[in-house]
């Protein structure tokens, strides 16, 4: 029970950071909140609504979001999409995570 | 009961009335939309149940905890980090030091208002009672005060100790040389009681017989004349035991204060006591009269010059804690 407990809060802090880079990827096109959830579940990837929404909310005051209300459905929805700064960020980030990967393989495989 | 869409309207009410006024409405359409599209992916076509609403917005967490996430991490605790560190010294140092100077300031209005005639037992209580009440709420105060300045400086991120760090870095304190907070308080307790008892109430300090009554120790009125001494003396020990509590070690410069408040201290000592007239002569004559034998008048000395008695023990206490701090001032320093 306590192991557990250990490995998944540290899965926490290691994917805490990850999920900005999956959304700032998947947001190249127009997406809703709902949606992204479904999107991310799709690909193994597991995040909490209460997690997401706030997080869109953040990332759109940052500059790195951008969105607007789409009425034209059944019920409004709020799609966000990444703007040139987010992707100009995210560019980067990917350079740092891909290193961070090939650092931490040089360390784990020994 | 309330109604299914009540229970919804009302949860994201009890979320957004956290939240600030121009995100609102925009936060509510959202989860309004949020909600909907889980009950609909969870309900897959029929009519959600009041048991479905529960359990989507159950999963969504309490209205407090979807508040705290929106807030974001900014500013999420009054005081937090390395403020909080610092708060909580700056608490544990100043807390005990306001107590005690309301609990001086309570004194004087002691004697402002002193009157050599009442009910001496129920004007005790009372001035007891109001000079730990303005204790405690002179402690609440500073705590009120720090609380808000730090408050502030952690809202508006202020960096603590940031130039010069190098030179703000503390010399080592070594072990036994270490300061125990509690000493310093009890010291000042002691002596405002004592200058309570002495200045205020002198008819206590006394010996009681049956049938006789009280005979006190002091010739009450040549005492109370002394009363801006007595005063004088005591805030020297409060000083004297601020500085302890400030200082935290025995260091040079307290070694120097407690050295400066001692000299003065026996100095007010010797102006009040060396004074034969302060002692009143019936509690003199009372050993005579309880031992008449002339063989063992000897142990009585010290009731016979009391004065020179307090004088003998208190020049001897002061004397011998001038000289510990200095050696361990000095130690401290090697």
């Amino acid at each position: 029970m306590e192991r557990d407990e250990i490995i998944s809060g540290f899965l926490l802090e290691l994917r805490r950071g990850t999920l900005i880079l999956c959304v700032l990827a998947k947001l190249g096109k127009p997406t809703y909140g709902y949606n992204l959830i479904a999107e991310l579940a799709d690909t193994g990837i597991a995040i909490e609504a209460n997690t997401l929404y706030p997080l869109l909310r953040r990332l759109e005051s940052q500059g790195l979001l951008i969105s607007s209300w789409n009425t034209d459905g059944s019920k409004p929805r709020k799609y966000y999409n990444t703007t040139d700064f987010g992707k100009d960020v995210l560019a980067e980030l990917i350079l740092h995570w891909q290193d961070t990967v090939k650092d931490l393989n040089q360390i784990l495989e020994k | 009961m309330i109604m299914n869409n009540d229970i919804i309207a009302r949860y994201i009410y009890a979320v957004t009335r956290y939240l600030p006024e121009k995100t609102r409405a925009d936060v509510e359409k959202e989860l309004d939309g949020l909600i909907s599209d889980m009950l609909e992916e969870r309900c897959a076509g029929r009519t959600p149940a009041e048991a479905d609403i529960k359990a989507v917005l159950t999963e969504l967490g309490t209205p407090e905890e979807l508040a705290a996430k929106y807030s974001g991490d900014e500013n999420k605790a009054l005081i937090s980090g390395s403020h909080l560190l610092l708060y909580k010294r700056i608490l544990k140092l100043v807390l005990p030091i306001a107590a005690a100077g309301i609990a001086f300031a309570g004194l004087l209005a002691v004697f402002v208002e002193w009157n050599p005639n009442p009910d001496t037992f129920q004007i005790f209580g009372e001035t007891f009672g109001r000079i730990i009440g303005g204790a405690i709420s002179g402690a609440f105060q500073a705590f009120a005060i720090i609380t808000i300045i730090f408050a502030v400086l952690e809202y508006k991120k202020v960096a603590i100790n940031k130039e010069d760090m190098f030179s703000n870095l503390p010399p080592v304190p070594k072990n036994k040389e270490r300061i125990k907070i509690h000493e310093p308080i009890i010291d000042i307790m002691w002596s405002i009681i004592c200058a309570i008892l002495l200045i205020g109430f002198p008819q206590v300090l006394g010996i009681w017989q049956v049938g006789i009554g009280w005979t006190p120790v002091f010739n009450l009125g040549i005492l109370h004349g002394f009363w801006l001494i007595i005063l004088f003396l005591t805030l020297l020990s409060v000083i004297k035991n601020a500085m302890k509590l400030v200082e935290g070690q025995y260091t040079a410069r307290l070694a120097i204060v407690t050295a400066a408040a001692n000299i003065l201290i026996m100095a007010a000592m010797a102006i009040v006591f060396l004074n034969s007239n302060i002692i009143n002569p019936e509690f003199i004559s009372l050993f005579d009269r309880l031992v008449p034998v002339e063989d063992i008048k000897f142990v009585f000395w010290p009731f016979h010059n009391f004065n020179l008695f307090i004088v003998g023990v208190g020049f001897f206490g002061l004397v011998v804690e001038t000289a510990v701090t200095a050696v361990k001032a000095i130690r401290h320093r090697s």
